[in-house]
C-alpha cells in the first residue's frame, strides 16, 4: 500500500514539475542562506583578525619606543611613549566578540551592534564608528540567511507542497476512485502527507548538509549538539506547516479556499504578529528617550567640578596621599590631567547608571517577548535562532558588560600608576592584553528544549485535531 | 448612444463585481480587517510622529541652551565640549519611517573629529523590528497587493470555471469592455478598503505641517507612484486571472509572484548589492582616517608639537611679509585650525567613498528592481518622504558644515585674543556660534536619486497593461 501511494504520489507530484521545482528551491535556497551566513561570518573573522595582526604590531612597536624612549631621557615628558598621558589616552584595548560556531545560520542583531570595541582608560569607546559601516538599506531589508529562509520562505514552499494534497483529489474527482482502492482513506490521506513531509525532510537535511560541507567556516565535528538543537527547532517548525497544511485540508474545503487561508495564516503568524507585538512590547516597556538622556549627560559633564570631584577621590583612596604636585617621580604631569581622567571615570559611572535604564527597558521587552513566543512558533524558531547562533541582543549585552569590566581592569591599573607616580614601563603593557577575546556566555539549553517540545506538541496537536475533523466529515462511511 | 452604450456595459459590469464581492461576507470581513491593520498603523505612525518629533525639537533647544550657558572655558575646551545635532523628523514618518530607525537621528559636534550619527532606534527595539515595522507604508507595500491578489484573483478565471464568461461575452460586450468593467470593478472594491485610510492620513498631515513645509509635492508623488504600484498588481491578477484556467492556479502563480517580488528579490539584491560593492569595516574606516590625522595614537602628540612649529613658522613668515603691522596671532590657535584643516580632507574623502559606495549599492537595487515593482516603490516612498539615505548623508554633511564653522570661530577668538593659558571665551563667543538649523534637500534633489526607479514603475505598469490586454484578447470562448 505505502509503495503505491509513494508512487502515486510521485508521478503525480513529477508529471506537473511541482516536485523538482520545490526540490531546486529547497536546495537552492537552502546553499544560499547558509553561504551568506558563512559570508558574514567570514568578514567578521577576517576583521577580527586584522585587528589582531595591528595589535600586535602597534604593542611591539610601542614597547620598543618606551624602551629607546627610557634610555635616553631622565625625566618622562608628556610627549614620550611611557608617560601618563601616551598610556591613559592612547593605549587601546580591543576586546572583540569572535562569532560562534552557529552564527552563519543566523545574522541575528549582530549586523546592528558592535562586536569588537576599543578602549582607552579615558573613553567609553573611542572608535570613529561603533557599528560596522553597513547601508541602511540593506540593514532595513535584512540579510538572507537561513533563519529568515527558514522562518519565512519554508513555510511558503510547504504551503505550496501541501495545501491541495486532499482537496485537488475531491476537485479532480479521483477521491471516488480512490475511495474504491483504499477502504481506510484516513491511512491514505496520512500516507500522502507523510510522502510530502519525508521528501520535504530529505532534501531539506541534505541541503543543509552540502551547505555545510561547502561553506561553514568550522570543520564539521566542531559542531556540536548545538547545531543539532538548531535543525531540530527548524524541523519542528516545518512540522508545524505541515500539521497546519494538514488540518486545513481537513477542513473540507477547497483548494481555494485552503491557498487563501494558509497564506493569510502565514501573513499573521510571520509577519503581522511579530509587528503588532512589537509596537505593543515597545508601548509596555517603552524606551527612554536617548535625545534626553544625552541632554543629561552633556548636563553632568558641564556641572562636573573636575578639581572637586578629583579631592573628593584622593580623600576616598588614601594609598594616593602622596599625590601632590604636577610632577610625580619622573612623570611630568599636565595639571589638569589627573583630575580629567578620574572626573571621566566618574561622569562614565553616572552615565552607566543611567544606561541601566535603557537596558532594564530593553531586557524586560526582551523578557516579555520570549513569554509571548510561545503564541507563535514563528517567534519561537526566531529566538531559538538568534540565541544558538550567539547573535541575540543579551549576547551583545553582555559582551558590552564584559567590556566594562575590562576597562575599569585597565583603569585601575592606569590610575595607580598615574597617583602613585609609578613609571610606565614596556613590560606594563603585557599585563592585560591589548587584545582580550570575549569568550560568550552558554545559552539557554532548556528554554530552548522545551520550545522545541513545545512546537512539537503543537503540531501534534493540529494532525491529532486534523485527524478528528477528518473523521467528523464522516468519510469513512 | 454607441458611446454611452460602451459606458453603460462597463459601469454594469463594475457594478456586478462590487456586487458580487460585497455579497459574500468574506469581502466585508476582509475591507474591515484591513481598516483595522491601516487605522491602527496610522494611529501609531501618528503618535510616534508626535512624541519622537518634540523630543527632536526639545533637545535640540536644550543643547542650545547648555552651550549658551556653559561656564567660562578657553575656546578650545568649549570646542571639546561641543553640542549635538538632530535631525528633525519628517512629517512623512507618519506613514513610512524608511531608513531612519538605521540611521541615527543625533550627531556629536567636537573639534578635531566629524563624528557619525549615533541614537539608532533599531538598536534600542527587539529583534522583532526586523521583521518590518508596523506603518501604513509597510501595509501599502506588503498588505495591498496581497489585498489586491485575494480579491481579483478569480475575476476571470472564476467566470471561466463557472461558465459565466461565455454567456457576458455572448451578450455582445466586447473584450475591451470586459476588462474596463473588471478594473473599474476591482477599483471601486478596493477603494472600499484603501480610500478611506488615504484620506485620513492626508488630512492628518496637512493638519499637522508646519507652515514652512512644502509636503504638497511628496504628497502629490507618494500618491501617484502608489496609485501606480497598485495598479501593476491589478492589471496583473487580472492578467493571471484572464491566462489561468483554474482559480486555483491563478492564485498559486499570483501569491509566487507576491513573494518573488515583495520577499525574494529585494533579499537577493541585499545580497547582490553587498557582494558586488562590500563596504569596509568600522575598524578600516577610523584606521584610515586616524592614519591620516594622527589620532588616536601617542605619535599624535609629537605630530602636534611639529604642527605647532609649522604655525610658528607659517606666522613668522606672515608678519615678515607685513613687516609686523599686522596684529599678532596666537600660535596655539592658529595650529589648532591647521589640525582642523587637515582632517577635513580626510573625513570628507572617507565619508565620500561611504557614500559612493552606498549609491553604487542602492543602484543595484535599483537595476535588480526591474524584476521588482517593490523595491521601486520603496526606493521612491523613502525619497519622497526624505526618510532615505540621501537624506542620511545630507544630515551628515549639514552637520559637518556646522561643526566647522563652529570650530572656525573658536579657532579664530583664540588666534585673536588668547594671549596666556589662562585665556577664557563667554558667553558672548558661545553665542557667536549660530543654532543649528537643519533644512531638508528640496522635492527636486530628493527626487533626483529616484528618476529610474519612477521611470521603472511607469515601465511595469506598461508592462501590466500590454500582460492584461494580451491576455484578454487571448480569452477563447
Amino acid at each position: 500500500m505505502y509503495k503505491h501511494i509513494f508512487a502515486y504520489e510521485f508521478k503525480k507530484m513529477t508529471t506537473d514539475r511541482t516536485l523538482w521545482i520545490l526540490t531546486s528551491v529547497l536546495i537552492g535556497f537552502t546553499l544560499l542562506s547558509i553561504f551568506n551566513g558563512s559570508e558574514w561570518v567570514k568578514f567578521q573573522n577576517s576583521n577580527l583578525h586584522k585587528i589582531k595582526v595591528h595589535q600586535k604590531q602597534r604593542l611591539e612597536k610601542h614597547k620598543k619606543d618606551i624602551v629607546e624612549y627610557s634610555g635616553k631621557h631622565e625625566l618622562i615628558g608628556s610627549e614620550a611613549p611611557n608617560s601618563a598621558f601616551s598610556i591613559g589616552t592612547y593605549t587601546m584595548l580591543y576586546i572583540v566578540k569572535p562569532p560562534y560556531p552557529n552564527a552563519t545560520f543566523a545574522v541575528g542583531q549582530s549586523d546592528l551592534y558592535p562586536y569588537y570595541i576599543r578602549f582607552s582608560s579615558i573613553d567609553r569607546s573611542n572608535m570613529l564608528l561603533n557599528e560596522e559601516v553597513l547601508n541602511p538599506v540593506n540593514l532595513l531589508i535584512g540579510k538572507l540567511d537561513f533563519s529568515f529562509f527558514t522562518i519565512y520562505l519554508i513555510p511558503l514552499l510547504i504551503i505550496v507542497m501541501t495545501y491541495d494534497f486532499f482537496a485537488s483529489e475531491r476537485e479532480l474527482r479521483t477521491f471516488i476512485l480512490l475511495r474504491i482502492y483504499y477502504p481506510n482513506i484516513l491511512k491514505f490521506l496520512l500516507i500522502k502527507w507523510f510522502f510530502r513531509v519525508g521528501w520535504f525532510f530529505m532534501v531539506f537535511y541534505l541541503g543543509i548538509f552540502i551547505a555545510l560541507v561547502l561553506f561553514s567556516p568550522f570543520p564539521l565535528n566542531y559542531y556540536d549538539w548545538s547545531t543539532l538543537l538548531l535543525i531540530g527547532i527548524s524541523s519542528v517548525y516545518a512540522l508545524f506547516w505541515f500539521a497546519l497544511c494538514f488540518i486545513i485540508n481537513m477542513l473540507n474545503k477547497n483548494s481555494l479556499f485552503n491557498g487563501i487561508a494558509l497564506t493569510m495564516l502565514w501573513l499573521f503568524i510571520v509577519l503581522l504578529l511579530p509587528a503588532v507585538l512589537n509596537i505593543w512590547i515597545e508601548r509596555k516597556y517603552p524606551i527612554p528617550s536617548r535625545n534626553t538622556e544625552i541632554v543629561k549627560q552633556r548636563e553632568i559633564k558641564e556641572n562636573t567640578d573636575n578639581q572637586g570631584v578629583f579631592r573628593q577621590y584622593l580623600k576616598a583612596h588614601p594609598e594616593y596621599h602622596a599625590f601632590k604636585s604636577d610632577t610625580i617621580g619622573k612623570n611630568v604631569i599636565a595639571g589638569w590631567y589627573p583630575s580629567y581622567i578620574v572626573s571621566v571615570a566618574v561622569i562614565d559611572s553616572l552615565n552607566d547608571m543611567s544606561e541601566q535604564k535603557f537596558k532594564n527597558s530593553l531586557t524586560m521587552q526582551e523578557t516579555k517577548l520570549q513569554d509571548f513566543s510561545l503564541i507563535s512558533p514563528a517567534l519561537i524558531t526566531n529566538l531559538a535562532f538568534n540565541q544558538i547562533s550567539g547573535n541575540s541582543y543579551i549576547d551583545f549585552k553582555i559582551f558590552k558588560e564584559s567590556f566594562k569590566e575590562q576597562q575599569s581592569q585597565w583603569r585601575a591599573f592606569v590610575y595607580d600608576h598615574i597617583l602613585k607616580g609609578i613609571p610606565f614601563k614596556a613590560t606594563d603593557l603585557n599585563r592585560q592584553s591589548n587584545f582580550i577575546v570575549y569568550k560568550g556566555h552558554p545559552f539557554p539549553i532548556d528554554d530552548n528544549l522545551r520550545n522545541l517540545l513545545w512546537i512539537l506538541i503543537l503540531s501534534i496537536i493540529l494532525i491529532l485535531a486534523g485527524i478528528l475533523q477528518f473523521k467528523k466529515n464522516k468519510y469513512e462511511k | 448612444m454607441q458611446k454611452r452604450l460602451f459606458l453603460t456595459r462597463i459601469i454594469r459590469l463594475a457594478g456586478n463585481e462590487v456586487t458580487a464581492a460585497f455579497r459574500d461576507g468574506r469581502m466585508i470581513l476582509l475591507a474591515f480587517a484591513s481598516w483595522i491593520i491601516f487605522f491602527s498603523a496610522l494611529y501609531i505612525g501618528y503618535s510616534y510622529y508626535r512624541t519622537a518629533s518634540a523630543d527632536r525639537i526639545l533637545s535640540q533647544h536644550q543643547v542650545r541652551q547648555l552651550w549658551l550657558q556653559q561656564e567660562d572655558k578657553n575656546p578650545h575646551a568649549a570646542g571639546h565640549y561641543g553640542t549635538y545635532t538632530f535631525k528633525p523628523l519628517s512629517i512623512f514618518s507618519i506613514i513610512e519611517k524608511g531608513t531612519d530607525p538605521y540611521t541615527g537621528e543625533a550627531i556629536r559636534i567636537e573639534t578635531h573629529k566629524q563624528n557619525p550619527p549615533e541614537v539608532r532606534t533599531a538598536e534600542d527595539t527587539t529583534f522583532l523590528l526586523r521583521s518590518g515595522e508596523f506603518t501604513i507604508g509597510f501595509a501599502a507595500l506588503y498588505i495591498i497587493p496581497l489585498l489586491i491578489i485575494i480579491i481579483i484573483h478569480g475575476m476571470i478565471s472564476k467566470e471561466k470555471e463557472q461558465g459565466t464568461l461565455k454567456l457576458i461575452l455572448s451578450q455582445g460586450i466586447t473584450k475591451t469592455q470586459l476588462l474596463l468593467g473588471k478594473v473599474l470593478g476591482a477599483i471601486s472594491i478596493l477603494s472600499v478598503s484603501i480610500l478611506p485610510v488615504a484620506v485620513v492620513s492626508g488630512w492628518i498631515i496637512f493638519k499637522n505641517v508646519s507652515t514652512e513645509e512644502n509636503v504638497l509635492e511628496s504628497a502629490g508623488m507618494l500618491l501617484l507612484s502608489y496609485l501606480i504600484y497598485f495598479m501593476i498588481f491589478l492589471f496583473i491578477s487580472i492578467a493571471v486571472s484572464a491566462a489561468c484556467e483554474t482559480t486555483r492556479k491563478s492564485l498559486l502563480l499570483l501569491f509566487t509572484f507576491w513573494i518573488m517580488v515583495c520577499i525574494i528579490i529585494p533579499k537577493l539584491s541585499v545580497f547582490t548589492a553587498e557582494t558586488l560593492y562590500p563596504t569596509p569595516s568600522a575598524y578600516e574606516f577610523t584606521e584610515n582616517i586616524e592614519k591620516k590625522t594622527f589620532q588616536g595614537g601617542y605619535e599624535s602628540i609629537s605630530h602636534w608639537q611639529d604642527l605647532n612649529k609649522k604655525a610658528e613658522k607659517k606666522l613668522a613668515e606672515k608678519n615678515k611679509t607685513n613687516n609686523s603691522k599686522a596684529p599678532s596671532v596666537n600660535v596655539f590657535g592658529y595650529a589648532l585650525q591647521l589640525l582642523e584643516n587637515e582632517g577635513h580632507t580626510t573625513y570628507e574623502h572617507n565619508y565620500r567613498r561611504i557614500d559612493s559606495l552606498f549609491m553604487l549599492q542602492n543602484k543595484t537595487h535599483s537595476l535588480l528592481s526591474v524584476f521588482s515593482p517593490f523595491t521601486n516603490m520603496k526606493f521612491i516612498s523613502m525619497g519622497a518622504t526624505g526618510t532615505d539615505v540621501g537624506e542620511y548623508f545630507h544630515f551628515i554633511n549639514s552637520s559637518e558644515k556646522y561643526r566647522r564653522s563652529m570650530m572656525n570661530i573658536l579657532n579664530k577668538d583664540i588666534m585673536e585674543h588668547q594671549k596666556n593659558k589662562e585665556y577664557k571665551g563667554n558667553e558672548k563667543l558661545w553665542k557667536q556660534v549660530p543654532d543649528y538649523s537643519y533644512t531638508p534637500r528640496n522635492f527636486e534633489t530628493r527626487c533626483s536619486d529616484y528618476i529610474f526607479n519612477v521611470q521603472l514603475l511607469v515601465l511595469w505598469l506598461i508592462f501590466s497593461v500590454f500582460t492584461v490586454v494580451f491576455f484578454i484578447k487571448r480569452l477563447n470562448l
